[in-house]
């Protein structure tokens, strides 16, 4: 063997010559900023009893050159200063440039002290058992007896698995030497020809997977790596007594452990892993968001996206790996553990690798959190709650959320966006309106789920009950005080059931707004400065605008239920006091409107445009609950019953418990209570016919103000009287609190009997599915006509009990939902519905046949075994009557026709039709379109070319190249003069000015993100040392309630809940 | 405000609020469903709204194959001062598709058009659908002996149709013509109603009428030598149009052929404007009871001239049908005739005329009775030929004085003159325009005005006779 003369200053003379029998080995110690430990290291090299062992340190870029530090501690060793930030990867690459001769490489870490035999024993085993790469056993430096790893294993998507418990003692029960897939680094002993095969390290695998990525390669091209446990080698751990800039990011940990797995396995097997990875790190962020690493929850996700969008990078790094393969993926299976380990890892804390902080150690952490909150009955409570919500939704989760009502099916990212951008809107007879925002927030779930827009609608709706109790949580935290009584808000908040009976009416926007309500009043108070909350400033301003906006994109009403809100502060500042925040907070509700309509423009433009269509604002519906059905909550087959009066009753405590603050936001959130009520109950009590949001809105309102009165009956049932014995007041007033929420529990957990919360177990969809197939013959619409609580979309109203509304190919999808206002278009399919169902004619099919309409629907329950709707007997006799309807057998429950004088929405007809300012109705319905073909790119005869849109001047249609005359065919929808036979193309001319206003909408966005993100640490670190004092205080306050009372340790839920 | 004063303000005001609530809550709101339920059918023919679009009338009697039971003429008139766009169409039914004609009708031109000159074929529906306007459309039948009925078409299918009046004695053959217009089969089955109670033969069971087709159900094959047969159909799925005739070969001195349009519902007042007991002329009424429950019944006779009879209390049981020889009670004279179920029981009520010598015309004649009033009624004929007589009743079914006037349309005259002076009608009486005396031509559509309710009806002699109750514009209430 030689050893060229290493770049840095060398060290004192070498080792003696090893015997010939023993193949020379070089230990390559990578060195960064050593503590103390490197001398320690240093010896247990020296006093090795294998006879051809070299010493090389390989500095990577330290402070301070450690070259004296070595010669003293080994004066054999050499000392090579590797340049830059050569990262550990790198660093012992060096030993390929600078050794030569050697039969293997013993990598080590420089806080690493090996047994005397060690290498030896690793050399030994590598040639008994022919392995490329042979580990040792680690064990804790500072207690030998604590063992720390034997050889490692991964799951399918890289998470590292020692199998070892935390603190394990080493009772040599992991002694035998076996085939691991990989070794840690610390002390890694590699055939020397091997590692010049796989060009070393990869340096890029920096920091945390460079073992394993070796060691992956190696087991591609065929090697095997091992474990010699009697090897034994002590290891300080010391990453964290490093310098800060020493110790790895979590962030680049992570990444690079995806980094590795994109760049091992097989294209065929990553077609699997890489859709899995994606999800399950989706779902590992959702569940570490309310700990303390919330900041890292969404690590490992976002180490998912960052390798996705480095693709060039990956696919470079693979091209070595896969030339070497060997072997199959499914040859390593044996080396890996299987999905339930990577679950394994999270509940028994089996990992131990610092370095990596990969799930494993995440879990670990919050296991330990969550272990230490979960010593109270509230935060049992919680995961009880958490637990039957999941069982409750286990049908959601298996087989889709049905499509109904506001519900409907999300179409690809693709289709998303592009509606998104759409100069013209395809709601209705479509619109030259900006699309809704919303569809953005759509697609962005939509492409973080890899394109599964699908689980994302699922997870939406199902977390929003989540997402409302985290708001929940917050707000009683604000304005309730401690965290046992927040986790109660949050409890109550998931326990009323506005929520369920959203979801099983079909009612997206209202889901939204109980999702994002919470913390639009939390933003409304502090933007207030109320006491208990932050005082006035910029950010929770500008919070609020932000928020607003995303309540008013998915539903609009959202708007007004935040100023109605402000207004409430303000009226019952009379009672409670604080009419100077409640003032403050009306003027920042009213900016918070204003500036999320700047936010929300163009499309803002939009809701300004629906004064008289309130219906395309989500305000259509005409309420018939009574008063017994509302302060039940009960809109829906959830929660009906006693189980929301006991919820009820539970609030009504907070008033007779309550003192000082808690007393005037008891007195604000009954006052919620009662408006969210009478929001519904009221205009069906006075005036039925007059249009309303969806029932679940108001009640959403009054939920959160049950919640947080609830939370203030048990905060203030530990407000600091002295205990007396017996049954006094106070306790009763805790008894009925207590059993107020136990039987709004008990309505929870029967309604999670059913599954999917109500909702019909199937969709219109499903049934409606063959008109989906029948596109080829044209595009067409379905005209949807009957009770608006069943009619998907949000419907047109057409008088008081029968509304409509039009999908296209197909049962329609939420590119149509949030629809543009009516226009004389929609007008026209208005009065033909009306002028058939009052016998004024039977043709409506000729009367909807310029609007491609194939198929008329009228729907007399939300779905198969869904709630039945109002009966519509006056729509069912009327379109039994027409001559051009022929009805065809579907589902009980769906009334289908088949429109016979249907004409498809893109079309051509030989013949003329009546153009310019006809009347629609009597030209259509005295004009037969049968026999007109669809429109595509094939030619077309002459005649007339139709576009079954609203007529606009923005479309143009040019015909072999010329520009066709343009004009309004029955009146209402496009027509062009074809005079010869060829190919007839259609556009419209707005995309241009819809890609700017899209611009400038994203600006907005981007500045007031950035505005908002500004102040964002501040504001955590005021809120972190409140918190703290907050915690001190209760530490320090004597409390024979606390110490002895039901209610002991409800403080503990801080580490779980509360933000850091 | 401290705690004691704020907790107490709070809990005042919630409980204040409570109360009023419940206060309130105590009135009935207007429900939903009592909006719904107002929209309902309207019950039989009715001249379409100035609003229609279109309209469409179901012509389901008739044949227009050479060897056909009872020759079909389409007639049409023109309630517009303006021209009209017409199409009618014929469904044979079987595989030979609909054959239609468009016409463009000058403004109150009445049309005849004869079905076969548009497709023959044994069983023939007619669909006669208008365009922007009003109009009245009737159709005629002639029978193999050449005597005529005249009645209305449809406006609507509907799944259950009624007819209380005929009968399958010897001589005369009853068939009941279900015609589906529309683009589904209906399935329907076909009750009668006789001296037995209910009948459900299973030849009525589950008959299928397809799509787009007429099928004729002889009745006297089904219920044999039944003095009365009321009929009820009801389809199972799908809906129909529904009308009946007799053709009678002289047998007991009756001959000639009827017409009536079934009824959609039944009800518990029923009306005929215009009934006749001149010399020859024999007139009966049918009291149908379909339901499980028993209907007193009384029938009031309304002679002219205000007087009136006794009225005729008649007691049904349930699912039973009774028959009145009414025109031996006001012999010699014209009349009306008020059929009122006294317990509410819903009834089903026809009549049913035959005219022999000494009458000047012989012939027989069924009609259905009205059960809705209107202050306009239209005829799409009066007269059928020249020598012919015709004549218009309205009875007035207001509790106060009215006037009458009638109208004959010219072709192609936006302003057609009123053809006779107004009549004044005290309440509950009737008044009758002989269209011969008023010189009204075949051709002339007819139109009865009045300023009050009332309920108008037509009788044809000659050639044969008929009975048809008129075609009301938007009704004004039953």
């Amino acid at each position: 063997m030689t050893m060229p003369p290493p770049a840095g200053t060398r060290g004192a003379a070498g080792p003696a010559p090893a015997p010939a029998v023993a193949p020379p080995v070089v230990a390559v110690i990578v060195s960064r900023n050593p503590g103390p430990f490197l001398e320690q290291a240093l010896a247990s090299f020296g006093g090795q009893d294998y006879p051809a062992l070299t010493v090389l340190v390989v500095d990577a870029g330290s402070d301070h050159d450690p070259t004296a530090r070595v010669g003293v501690a080994l004066p054999g060793a050499f000392v090579r200063r590797a340049g830059g930030e050569p990262g550990f990867g790198g660093a012992a690459n060096e030993a390929l440039a600078a050794v030569d001769g050697a039969a293997f490489f013993l990598v080590c870490h420089d806080d690493v002290a090996l047994d005397a035999d060690a290498v030896r024993i690793m050399v030994e085993e590598a040639y008994r058992s022919n392995a490329a790469i042979v580990g040792p056993k680690l064990v804790r430096a500072d207690d030998p007896d604590v063992l720390l790893d034997v050889g490692r294993a991964i799951d399918r998507l890289g998470g590292s698995h020692t199998g070892i418990e935390p603190d394990e003692v080493d009772q040599e029960q992991h002694d035998s030497v076996r085939d691991v897939f990989y070794v840690s680094s610390a002390t890694m002993l590699v055939r020397a020809d091997l590692f010049r095969e796989l060009e070393g390290f990869d340096p890029d695998a920096f920091p945390g997977s460079e073992d394993l990525d070796l060691c992956w390669r190696a087991r591609l091209a065929g090697a095997r790596v091992m474990v010699a446990p009697d090897a034994r080698v002590r290891h300080h751990e010391a990453a964290a007594d490093r310098a800060a800039h020493d110790v790895p990011d979590v962030k680049a940990v992570a990444r690079r452990r995806v980094r590795v797995v994109l760049t091992c396995y097989s294209f065929a097997t990553l077609l699997w892993v890489v859709p899995l990875g994606v999800l399950l790190s989706f779902v590992e962020a959702i569940v570490f968001l309310p700990t303390h690493r919330r900041r890292a929850a969404f690590t490992g996700f976002g180490a998912w996206w960052w390798n996705l969008f480095h693709l060039g990078r990956i696919r470079r790094a693979r091209r070595p790996a896969q030339h070497a393969r060997a072997i199959h993926d499914s040859e390593l299976h044996e080396l890996q553990v299987g999905a339930g380990a990577r679950f394994g890892a999270f509940l028994t804390q089996h990992h131990a690798d610092d370095r990596l902080q990969s799930l494993g150690e995440r879990g670990r952490v919050a296991v330990e959190s969550i272990g230490e909150a979960f010593r109270t009955p509230a935060a049992y409570a919680a995961l009880a709650v958490f637990v039957v919500l999941l069982f409750g939704s286990r049908d959601l989760f298996s087989q889709g959320v049905p499509a109904v009502g506001t519900i409907v099916e999300w179409p690809g990212v693709k289709a998303l966006v592009a509606e998104l951008t759409s100069a013209w809107r395809h709601t209705g007879m479509g619109s030259t309106d900006a699309g809704p925002p919303a569809l953005a927030a759509m697609a962005g779930l939509g492409t973080v789920l890899l394109g599964a827009v699908g689980l994302a609608e699922t997870l939406f709706v199902v977390g929003s009950f989540v997402v409302g109790a985290i708001g929940a949580y917050r707000l009683a935290r604000a304005v309730a005080g401690g965290p046992a009584a927040a986790a109660t808000a949050a409890i109550v908040y998931v326990l009323v059931p506005v929520s369920r009976n959203a979801v099983a009416n079909g009612r997206l926007g209202p889901l939204a707004l109980f999702a994002l309500l919470p913390f639009l009043v939390l933003l409304l108070v502090r933007a207030g400065g109320f006491e208990g909350a932050s005082g006035t400033s910029r950010r929770p301003l500008l919070g609020l605008v932000i928020a607003t906006a995303i309540a008013t994109a998915w539903y609009p009403p959202a708007a007004a239920a935040i100023v109605v809100t402000a207004v409430v502060l303000l009226l019952t500042s009379v009672v409670a006091g604080g009419g100077g925040a409640a003032l403050r907070a009306l003027g920042a509700a009213i900016l918070g409107v204003a500036g999320a309509a700047l936010l929300l423009s163009p499309w803002t433009l939009t809701v300004f445009d629906s004064r008289d269509d309130l219906a395309s604002l989500g305000i259509g519906y005409r309420s018939s609950l009574d008063l017994g059905e509302v302060v039940r909550f009960d809109s829906g087959p959830s929660g009906s019953g006693i189980a929301s009066l006991g919820l009820l009753l539970a609030a009504l405590v907070a008033l007779f418990l309550a003192r000082g603050s808690r007393l005037s936001w008891a007195v604000r959130a009954w006052a919620l209570v009662v408006v969210g009520f009478a929001l519904v109950w009221l205009p069906a009590e006075l005036s039925p016919s007059t249009p309303v949001a969806a029932p679940e809105a108001g009640l959403a309102l009054a939920a959160l103000g049950v919640s947080v009165a609830v939370a203030i009956a048990v905060g203030a049932s530990s407000d600091g009287r002295p205990r007396t014995r017996g049954l006094d007041g106070r306790r009763a007033l805790v008894g009925v609190c207590i059993a107020g929420i136990v039987v709004g529990g008990l309505g929870f957990l029967a309604d999670s009997v059913n599954g999917r919360w109500g909702a019909p177990d199937g969709d219109w969809a499903d049934v409606l599915s063959f008109t989906g197939d029948a596109t080829f013959e044209g595009q067409f619409r379905i005209l949807w006509v009957g009770d608006p609580d069943v009619l998907p979309l949000d419907p047109v109203p057409l008088d008081d009990a029968i509304s409509w509304s039009l999908t296209r190919n197909g049962s329609g999808d939420v590119r149509e939902l949030w629809r543009a206002p009516t226009d004389a278009a929609d007008d026209v399919i208005d009065r033909a519905i009306d002028v058939a169902r009052n016998g004024n004619t039977n043709r409506i099919g000729r009367l909807l046949a310029p609007a491609g309409v194939r198929y008329v629907v009228v729907p007399l329950r939300n779905g198969p075994s869904g709630a039945r709707g109002h009966p519509v007997p006056s729509v069912t006799a009327a379109f039994a009557d027409q001559l051009d309807l022929a009805r065809l057998r579907g589902e009980p429950g769906l009334v289908i026709y088949q429109n016979e004088s249907w004409a498809p929405a893109r079309a051509v007809t030989k013949g003329g039709v009546p153009t310019g300012a006809v009347a629609p109705l009597p030209s259509a319905v005295s004009t037969d379109l049968v026999g007109a073909e669809p429109l595509g790119d094939e030619p077309v005869p002459a005649g007339t070319a139709l576009l079954a849109e609203a007529f606009d001047d923005g479309w143009s249609a040019t015909g072999e190249g010329r520009e066709l005359e343009h004009g309004a065919a029955f009146g209402w929808v496009n027509g062009w003069k074809v005079p010869a036979p060829g190919t007839v193309a259609i556009s419209h001319d707005g995309q241009g000015r819809r890609y700017v206003l899209l611009g400038v909408e994203l600006l907005l966005w981007i500045g007031a993100l950035v505005w908002w993100t500004r102040g964002r640490g501040r504001a955590r670190s005021a809120r972190a040392a409140r918190l703290r004092r907050e915690r001190l205080e209760r530490a320090s306050r004597p409390s024979d309630f606390v110490r002895e009372g039901e209610f002991a340790g409800y403080d503990d839920l801080d580490g779980f809940w509360d933000e850091q | 405000m401290n705690d004691r004063a704020r907790r107490l303000a709070g809990i005042v005001v919630l409980g204040v609020v409570v109360a009023g609530a419940v206060v309130l809550s105590q009135d009935d709101p207007e429900s939903l469903a009592v909006v719904v339920a107002h929209r309902d059918a309207p019950d039989g023919p009715s001249v379409p709204s100035e609003r229609s679009v279109s309209s469409a009338w179901y012509c389901a009697e008739g044949t227009s194959a050479a060897t056909g039971r009872a020759r079909e003429t389409v007639i049409i008139g023109n309630l517009e001062p303006r021209r009209l766009d017409v199409s009618m169409t014929v469904m044979p039914g079987g595989e030979t598709p609909p054959q239609s004609e468009d016409y463009r009708l000058a403004p109150y031109e009445q049309r005849r058009v004869e079905v076969a000159g548009i497709a023959e074929a044994p069983e023939p529906g007619v669909v006669v659908e208008v365009f922007g306007g009003r109009a009245v459309v009737e159709h005629e039948i002639q029978a193999i002996t050449d005597e005529v009925a005249v009645g209305q078409c449809s406006r609507s299918a509907s799944p259950t149709w009624y007819f209380a009046e005929g009968s399958t004695e010897r001589g005369a053959e009853d068939w009941l013509a279900l015609f589906n217009p529309f683009g589904d089969d209906a399935i329907v089955d076909v009750t009668f109603l006789d001296d037995g109670g209910l009948q459900t033969p299973e030849a009525g069971q589950a008959v299928v009428v397809p799509r787009r087709s007429r099928i004729s159900v002889p009745v006297h094959e089904v219920a044999r030598r039944q003095g009365q047969v009321g009929v009820l159909v009801k389809a199972r799925t799908g809906r129909i149009v529904a009308e009946r005739s007799e053709i009678f070969d002289g047998t007991d001195a009756r001959i000639g052929i009827t017409l009536a349009l079934g009824a959609t519902s039944m009800a518990p007042r029923w009306r005929f404007p215009i009934m006749d007991a001149g010399d020859g002329t024999a007139e009966s009424l049918s009291i149908a009871n379909f339901t499980p429950d028993p209907a007193r019944v009384t029938v009031r006779v309304l002679l002219d001239g205000a007087a009136s009879l006794q009225p005729e209390t008649v007691d049904l049981t349930g699912n039973a049908i009774e028959r009145l020889e009414i025109g031996a009670r006001a012999s010699g004279s014209a009349y009306a005739v008020e059929v009122t179920s006294m317990n509410d029981t819903p009834i089903v009520a026809g009549a049913f005329g035959a005219w022999a010598t000494p009458s000047p015309v012989a012939g027989v004649a069924t009609t259905q009775g009205n059960i809705v009033a209107s202050a306009k009624w239209a005829f799409a004929v009066g007269r059928l030929e020249n020598d012919g007589e015709a004549v218009i009743s309205a009875l007035n079914v207001s509790n106060k004085p009215i006037t009458v006037q009638l109208y004959a349309y010219t072709r192609g005259d936006p302003d057609s003159p009123a053809s006779a002076p107004a009549e004044a009608v005290p309440p509950g009486e009737r008044v009758s325009f002989s269209l011969r005396d008023r010189d009204v031509r075949p051709d002339q559509v007819i139109v009865v005005s009045a300023d009050g309710p009332i309920v108008a009806g037509r009788e044809i002699l000659g050639p044969g006779a008929s009975l048809a109750p008129g075609v009301p514009f938007p009704p004004l209430g039953r």
